[in-house]
C-alpha cells in the first residue's frame, strides 16, 4: 500500500513545531521560514498536476491561502500534510478551471513556453502516475531532494519514500519505454 | 534494481538514465522567491517573474453604495464601560468613521449606533467594517495586534486582510475569531447571533467551545450555548433541521438526526464534524460513523476515539479535511 504526503504521520521536529505555532500566532518571520522550508514541496506536488510555469505561481498562491486559513491547523507537527493538501486542491482548481476554458488572459501577454521535447514527455508520463509515486518523484526528480530529505519534510517513513520511489520508477521507465525512450 | 540507491541518495553513484531524467526535469525546479505578503494589494506580487501569465488581483466583496455618500440619523455615546474582559486596552488609536454625521473617529470605549442608513469604520491598516442600519457596536480595543468590536445588536460585514486572529468581534453569543476574510454577522433582539462568511474563515469561540465556518457557509450562535455546527449555505434542509434540534439536546431526536445524517453529502464533512463535539453520545457517534462513511480518517486517527472525544485524534481528523473546504 502506497502512502502519499497527506497520509504522513506528524512530523516530529521541535523547529517545525515552533516555526507552525509562531506562523499560527501571525508571525510573519516564521512564515517565510515556512515558505523556504515548504516551498518545494508545494511545488514538486503541483508540477506533477500542471505546467512548471504555472505551479510556481500557484505554490505562492498556496502559501497566501495558508496564511489566512493557519487558524485551522490544529496540530503544527502535521503542517507539511496540511499544507499539502491544500496544494493538491488549488491545483485540482487550475485544472478544472483551464479544462472550463475560464483561466483569464489578457490580449497582451503570452504564456512563456512550457517544457518541450523529452522534458515535456517526462512530466506527462509523470503524471500518468498513481498519486503517491508521481509526488515522491517529483520531489526526487524535480526538486533534487534526497530520500532522507523527503521523509523529514513530509512524515513519510523511509521505507514509504523508498518504495514510492523506486516502485515509481519502474512505472516511469516503463511509460517513457512505451513513450519511445529507450 | 538498478538505480534505486541513487535515487535514495543523489550523492551515491549515478545511474546514467535517472541523471538524464534530472537534467530534463532541473529547468522546472522551483525557483526560490521571497514568500508572498499576506497583505491584499500584494496579490499581484504572487506572479513570478519570469512568468507573464497575469491573474486577475483578488476581488473582495463590494461596500453597499449607500455608504458612500449618505449622512445616517445616530449619536456617539462615551461609554466608560470596561472590555469584555474587565480591562480597559490604553491603546490611543481611533477608527475612521464614515456615514454618522458628526462623528469621524471612534476609540476604545465608544459606543456607535447607527440609524437608517449604513456606516463605516475603518479598522487601523488592516480593513474596514460595515456597520448595517441600525446596528450598535461598541469598540473594546485597537491596540496594533488586537483589534476588537462587540456587537451589541444589529449587522456587520468586516472585510479583514489582517493576519489571523488579529481582528474579532465580540456577540453576546461568543467572540467571532478573523482568520482573514469577509464575513457578516447578525446580531438580534435576543442576542442570537448569526455569522455567514464570505471569504477566508472565521472561528466563532466561547468557553472552550469553537467552531470554524469557511467561505460559504454559516452559523447560529445562541447566548449561554455558544455556535451551532457551521452549515454550507445550500446544506441540505433535512441536516439544517437535524443540526438544530438535536446538537444541544441531551435527548435528541432519532429520526430527525438520522434524516439529517443521510442527506449529507460529500461536502457536508464541515457540519459533521463539529457534530462530532455534540452533547448526546449518540449523536456524536451517528455523526462520525455518517463522516467517516464520506471521508475516511486518516492513518492514526480511529472512529472510536474520536467518539470518545479524543481531541488531537479529532484534530488530525480536520487537518485532512480542512483544506479541501
Amino acid at each position: 500500500m502506497t502512502a502519499g504526503v497527506a497520509e504522513a504521520a506528524p512530523v516530529v521536529d521541535p523547529e517545525l513545531i515552533d516555526l507552525a505555532t509562531r506562523a499560527r500566532a501571525g508571525e510573519p518571520a516564521a512564515f517565510t521560514a515556512l515558505h523556504a522550508r515548504f516551498a518545494p514541496l508545494v511545488h514538486g506536488i503541483l508540477v506533477t498536476m500542471v505546467q512548471p510555469h504555472d505551479a510556481q505561481d500557484l505554490t505562492q498562491e498556496v502559501f497566501l491561502s495558508a496564511w489566512r486559513a493557519l487558524g485551522t491547523l490544529h496540530e503544527p507537527a502535521r503542517f507539511a500534510g496540511w499544507i499539502a493538501t491544500i496544494a493538491r486542491n488549488r491545483g485540482r482548481d487550475a485544472l478544472r478551471r483551464r479544462e472550463s476554458g475560464r483561466v483569464p488572459m489578457p490580449d497582451d501577454v503570452a504564456a512563456p513556453p512550457g517544457p518541450t521535447g523529452e522534458a515535456a514527455d517526462i512530466l506527462r508520463c509523470l503524471r500518468e502516475l498513481p498519486e503517491a509515486y508521481r509526488e515522491t518523484l517529483a520531489l526526487r526528480l524535480v526538486e533534487g531532494w534526497s530520500g532522507p530529505e523527503i521523509a523529514a519534510r513530509t512524515g513519510l517513513t523511509h521505507g514509504s519514500v523508498r518504495v514510492n520511489l523506486t516502485r515509481g520508477m519502474k512505472l516511469l521507465r516503463d511509460r517513457l519505454r512505451e513513450a519511445g525512450y529507450a | 534494481m538498478s538505480g534505486d540507491e541513487y535515487l535514495w541518495d543523489p550523492k551515491s553513484a549515478p545511474d546514467p538514465d535517472i541523471a538524464r531524467i534530472e537534467a530534463a526535469l532541473a529547468p522546472a525546479r522551483w525557483q526560490p522567491v521571497p514568500a508572498p505578503s499576506p497583505e491584499p494589494a500584494a496579490a499581484s506580487a504572487i506572479r513570478h517573474p519570469q512568468s507573464a501569465i497575469h491573474r486577475p488581483p483578488r476581488m473582495w466583496a463590494a461596500v453597499p453604495a449607500a455608504i458612500a455618500a449618505t449622512l445616517a440619523l445616530a449619536f456617539l455615546a462615551r461609554d466608560p464601560s470596561p472590555s469584555s474582559d474587565g480591562r480597559i486596552p490604553a491603546s490611543a488609536t481611533r477608527y475612521r468613521v464614515q456615514g454618522i454625521a458628526g462623528i469621524e473617529t471612534a476609540g476604545v470605549g465608544d459606543r456607535l449606533v447607527v440609524g437608517a442608513d449604513a456606516a463605516a469604520l475603518t479598522v487601523g491598516e488592516i480593513g474596514d467594517v460595515t456597520l448595517e442600519p441600525g446596528a450598535r457596536v461598541r469598540v473594546e480595543d485597537t491596540g496594533a495586534d488586537s483589534h476588537r468590536l462587540f456587537l451589541e445588536k444589529g449587522a456587520l460585514q468586516a472585510r479583514i486582510w489582517a493576519a489571523p486572529r488579529v481582528f474579532q468581534v465580540g456577540t453576546p453569543a461568543g467572540l467571532t475569531v478573523d482568520l482573514g476574510c469577509v464575513y457578516r454577522i447578525d446580531v438580534d433582539a435576543e442576542g442570537r447571533s448569526h455569522c455567514a462568511v464570505k471569504t477566508g474563515r472565521v472561528a466563532f469561540e466561547i468557553e472552550g467551545r469553537r467552531v470554524t465556518v469557511p467561505a460559504g457557509a454559516s452559523c447560529i450562535a445562541v447566548p449561554g450555548r455558544g455556535p451551532s455546527s457551521p452549515l454550507w449555505s445550500d446544506a441540505p434542509a433535512a441536516l439544517v433541521a437535524a443540526v438544530e434540534a438535536v446538537e444541544f439536546a441531551p435527548s435528541p431526536n432519532q429520526s430527525v438526526l438520522a434524516a439529517g445524517l443521510a442527506a449529507a453529502r460529500a461536502n457536508d464533512t464541515l457540519t459533521l464534524w463539529h457534530l462530532c463535539a455534540a452533547v448526546a453520545p449518540q449523536v456524536r457517534r451517528a455523526a462520525a460513523e455518517r463522516l467517516a462513511a464520506l471521508a475516511p480518517p486518516p492513518e492514526g486517527v480511529s472512529v472510536a476515539a474520536v467518539i470518545a472525544g479524543d481531541a488531537p485524534q479529532r484534530a488530525a481528523w480536520w487537518d485532512a479535511l480542512a483544506a479541501g473546504w
